[in-house]
């Protein structure tokens, strides 16, 4: 048989592999081609994200190849992505002493003390990376999350530029600028740079991850839905973008297709906190507030968990107990007829904040507000999907004129009603009172389409373009002129009005 | 992209950016990237203009927070950094009178301490022999005299040592041992057999690679497969084997030893040899080297010296045997010192400890000395007095 060039080459080689093995024999030789499959079995379930796995193999890996540095390295990672930061700090540690000059490993050092929450540690390595190349990009990224961590988002913004500036291409830093603009609520800003990491790393899941939550909190569940869906695409094994789906469909309200996207989180990982405290979430909603508690503890009962979580979690609980106390305390004086106004309100805010729309409505009806407390029930009408009385409200309350968001809160409610004659009218009114409104420019366009009126609507959504030439509408709107420019005689799917801009 | 380039074009131009610029350039002198600091030490900086007096000022970070801007040559300070071993990032920042600046970072590595307990309690293990080479057995407290940078110190407890000992068996396999591997395995299997019930021990075989055939246990049958398993190939990784036989013995209480044998000098370790040296000047665990035929003489003594073991130099493998049973009947043959160390400069040096017997004509193994570094204290540095403080 004729070999091919590559296995001829590699004959003599394997000739003399076959005679060493020969020469050797027993527990020496065993350890070592043991060792071996472990080192590749590892780094091929570390770079699929099987990170639990991966740690099994390359821990028994080191435990055998005493100065390997590749074992000891990926086994750093690996314990990383599996979230656990003490074992992987001592990983990379010993990694370091086999390979000081090694630039990632002194990075993945950096990134593990930082998720362990130990700050002042994150640092030194962080810059030997900066020494050994200046202007690493990678190591620049975390000085950045460390000055984010020391409450300086200012400097960290400075060092995620010079990351960028560095490395165009380089997408954790888009990201991480992006997530510090998620945590500030700058959403715009954020979704800007996590596109933009997006656009340079199609593939970086983390960076889907995060662009996903900003779409969800920006109320554009399409977006978040299909982004997320790309990052679990990806990485089919990560069990936080499974989470973050639970989290996104919450948001859209789908609490059914949440609870399923976290128990797939769970299947992925019994012990993912994100899906514990989705879960938790989901039962607070329904008024458990037991089993809430519950979920929240077997998040908190895991020992890997990062100091920023933990205490994330640990005020959620603390929460979620105050409100089942209180919640329980309202009832009970609603239930036999002693609760007061001011208790009704209460026990509506807190239904409100539980998603629970309707019930929240009818308490707080219950409690007669006046003046402008009547705006709040009008807009727990609004949600509850009661438009009819939330109109009536909103309608009242914009009679008196001069209330430009008003009359946006009576055209969104009239459109949700399918009267969209009226619903011009109202943002036509709301655009006389203060001819900067954002929500009516928009508004007034899918209300044009939507009775036909194309080419008015084509100008409204150009003027709109015109006054708001960035953001997510601003994308959703070119998309819509995209389609209605080429055929403008046919009216595409309406667009209905964002619940979300109803009401701050 | 435009937010993303404006943002990034209005990010300040951070001193760490260059350490050259225009002929203009500052390079920090001491410490070194490469030491470790503990308690008050100068920091020093070498600032190179064309023109010296355009240089306008250096100012001094630690941890990113100014502790000194000094305005003329020689740029340098003082700092405490405290007692515990840490990494610190120290910047330097060099202003040139027409506005732009130059600057140095250095990183000092954590060093680890394994010897030295939050008490203050020194331990010593020490072996004594005659002139003959016989270890001297039924010696008291009063026998020895214990020196710390040649101040004596009290001795609290002492006792002959009968307690367990764990150790490593590290076992250079590289090629050059080829034809020695028969006796090696012999003289290596019969050194198992002198282990009492309560030792334990562990077994490293190192060539170019590391690998660990035997972890810690006390069955005698498994060391003894373990042993005889290794085989003769590849280069020697010596300083490896030592660093990992250091990792492995870290987290185990009590008495500590590593058997080392090798017929060579290192040829392929990833770890250094000062930083090895290090390493075993930090902690408590003795090596006991034995050098067959071309090993490298100085380093395998130094080893052993330092740490209280003994250094063993055969010109045969058929000599092994000796050698090992030797080194079984001074481990258990040792003394138990323990002392409350009466040190208070915490500033990383090394203190030079000696044991000095009553009799003259004794040779006296103990390790030569400890880092008086905290182990595991939180070091609040401050500012040292300086000339000119910051402003």
């Amino acid at each position: 048989m004729r070999l091919p060039p590559i296995a001829r080459a590699l004959r003599p080689a394997a000739v003399s592999l076959l005679a060493v093995s020969a020469a050797l024999a027993g527990k020496a030789i065993d350890i070592r081609a043991e060792a071996f499959k472990l080192l590749n079995e590892g780094v091929a379930a570390y770079e699929k994200g099987d990170y639990a796995h991966a740690v099994v193999a390359l821990s028994k890996c080191a435990n055998e190849a005493l100065n390997s540095f590749r074992a000891y390295y990926f086994l750093g990672l690996a314990e990383t992505g599996d979230h656990r930061y003490t074992e992987a700090i001592e990983s990379l540690k010993v990694a370091l002493d086999l390979d000081p000059d090694h630039l990632q490993a002194n990075v993945a050092l950096g990134d593990a003390w930082l998720l362990l929450g130990s700050v002042d540690e994150a640092s030194p390595p962080y810059y030997r990376a900066l020494k050994l190349r200046a202007e690493f990009p990678a190591a620049l990224d975390g000085l950045a999350r460390v000055a984010e961590a020391q409450g300086d988002d200012e400097k960290a913004i400075a060092f995620y530029g010079r990351a960028i500036a560095s490395d165009k291409g380089y997408a954790p830093a888009y990201t991480h600028w992006g997530d510090l603009y998620l945590r500030t609520g700058k959403l715009d800003d954020a979704v800007k740079l996590l596109v933009e990491a997006i656009s340079v790393r199609p593939d970086f899941a983390a960076g889907l991850n995060r662009l996903a939550i900003a779409y969800g909190r920006l109320g554009f569940a399409n977006e978040a839905v299909a982004t997320i869906r790309k990052a679990i695409a990806l990485e089919p094994k990560s069990p936080e973008h499974r989470a973050t789906l639970g989290q996104v469909l919450l948001g859209m309200g789908v609490v059914s297709g949440a609870e399923s996207a976290f128990g797939d989180a769970l299947a992925l990982d019994p012990a993912d906190p994100h899906a514990h405290a989705g879960l938790a979430e989901i039962a607070r909603r329904r008024g458990d507030f037991v089993k809430a508690v519950a979920q929240l503890d077997l998040a908190l009962a895991d020992t890997r968990l990062d100091r920023r979580t933990r205490a994330d979690l640990t005020a959620t609980r603390a929460k979620v107990v105050a409100e089942g106390e209180r919640s329980a305390a309202i009832e009970a004086k609603v239930a036999s007829a002693d609760a007061t106004a001011a208790d009704r309100t209460e026990l509506a805010t807190i239904l409100a904040g539980r998603g629970d729309w309707t019930r929240a409505a009818d308490v707080y009806a219950a409690a007669s507000p006046a003046g402008a407390d009547r705006e709040t029930l009008a807009y727990y009408f609004f949600r509850a999907g009661r438009f009819r009385e939330a109109y009536a409200i909103y309608a009242d309350l914009a009679s008196a004129g001069g209330r430009a968001d008003l009359e946006v809160d009576a055209g969104a409610s009239l459109a949700r009603l399918g009267d969209d004659a009226r619903a011009k009218d109202a943002f036509e009114r709301a655009l006389a009172i203060d001819p900067e409104r954002k929500e009516a420019k928009l508004y007034l366009g899918n209300a044009l389409l939507r009775l036909g009126k194309t080419g008015d609507a084509i100008a409204a959504y150009r003027k709109f373009l015109t006054d708001y030439p960035e953001g997510p509408e601003s994308e959703q709107v070119r998309r819509v002129l995209g389609a209605l420019q080429p055929a403008a005689p046919a009216a595409p799917a309406a667009p209905a009005p964002p619940a979300a801009g109803v009401k701050p | 992209m435009l937010l993303v380039a404006a943002l990034a074009a209005a990010s300040p131009v951070l001193p760490q950016d260059a350490i050259q610029r225009r002929g203009f350039s500052i390079h920090i002198t001491a410490p070194t990237g490469t030491e470790f600091v503990a308690g008050v030490t100068r920091i020093t900086a070498e600032v190179t203009a064309a023109d010296p007096s355009e240089i306008d000022r250096v100012e001094f970070f630690v941890k990113d927070k100014l502790i000194f801007i000094d305005r003329e040559a020689p740029w340098t300070c003082t700092y405490d950094f405290g007692e515990e071993s840490r990494a610190w990032v120290i910047r330097a920042v060099a202003y040139h009178k027409e506005g732009y600046s130059v600057s140095d970072v250095v990183v000092t590595r954590k060093i680890t301490i394994s010897a030295f307990e939050e008490v203050n309690r020194v331990i010593l293990w020490v072996t004594v022999t005659d002139p003959s080479d016989r270890v001297v057995e039924n010696l008291t407290k009063d026998d020895f005299t214990v020196l710390e940078d040649g101040v004596k110190q009290e001795i609290r407890e002492f006792s002959r040592e009968d307690r367990a000992i764990t150790m490593a068996m590290v076992l250079d396999s590289s090629g050059s041992m080829r034809d020695s591997m028969k006796e090696l395995h012999e003289a290596a299997s019969g050194f198992i057999d002198t282990l009492r019930p309560i030792d334990r021990a562990l077994v490293i075989d190192f060539d170019d690679k590391v690998f660990l055939l035997q972890d810690i246990t006390a069955d005698l049958a498994a060391l003894k497969d373990a042993v005889t398993s290794t085989e003769a190939l590849g280069s020697t990784a010596l300083y490896d084997s030592l660093h990992a036989a250091y990792r492995k013995l870290r987290g185990v209480e009590g008495r500590k030893a590593v058997i080392l044998l090798t017929d060579g000098d290192d040829t392929s370790s990833l770890y250094g040899y000062e930083r090895i040296l290090e390493e075993v000047k930090g902690g408590s665990i003795m090596i006991f080297t034995i050098g067959l035929g071309e090993a490298k003489k100085s380093v395998l003594r130094e080893l052993a010296e330092t740490t209280g073991g003994r250094a063993f130099f055969v010109s045969k493998a058929s000599e092994l045997a000796g050698t090992y049973k030797k080194i079984a009947e001074e481990l258990q043959r040792q003394y138990y010192i323990s002392y409350a160390t009466a040190n208070k400069n915490w500033n990383g040096r090394f203190v030079k400890l000696e044991v000095v017997p009553r009799d003259k004509h004794w040779t006296v193994r103990a390790r030569k000395g400890y880092f008086a570094v905290r182990g595991g204290s939180t070091g609040n540095a401050t500012p040292a007095p300086s000339p000119s403080p910051a402003n």
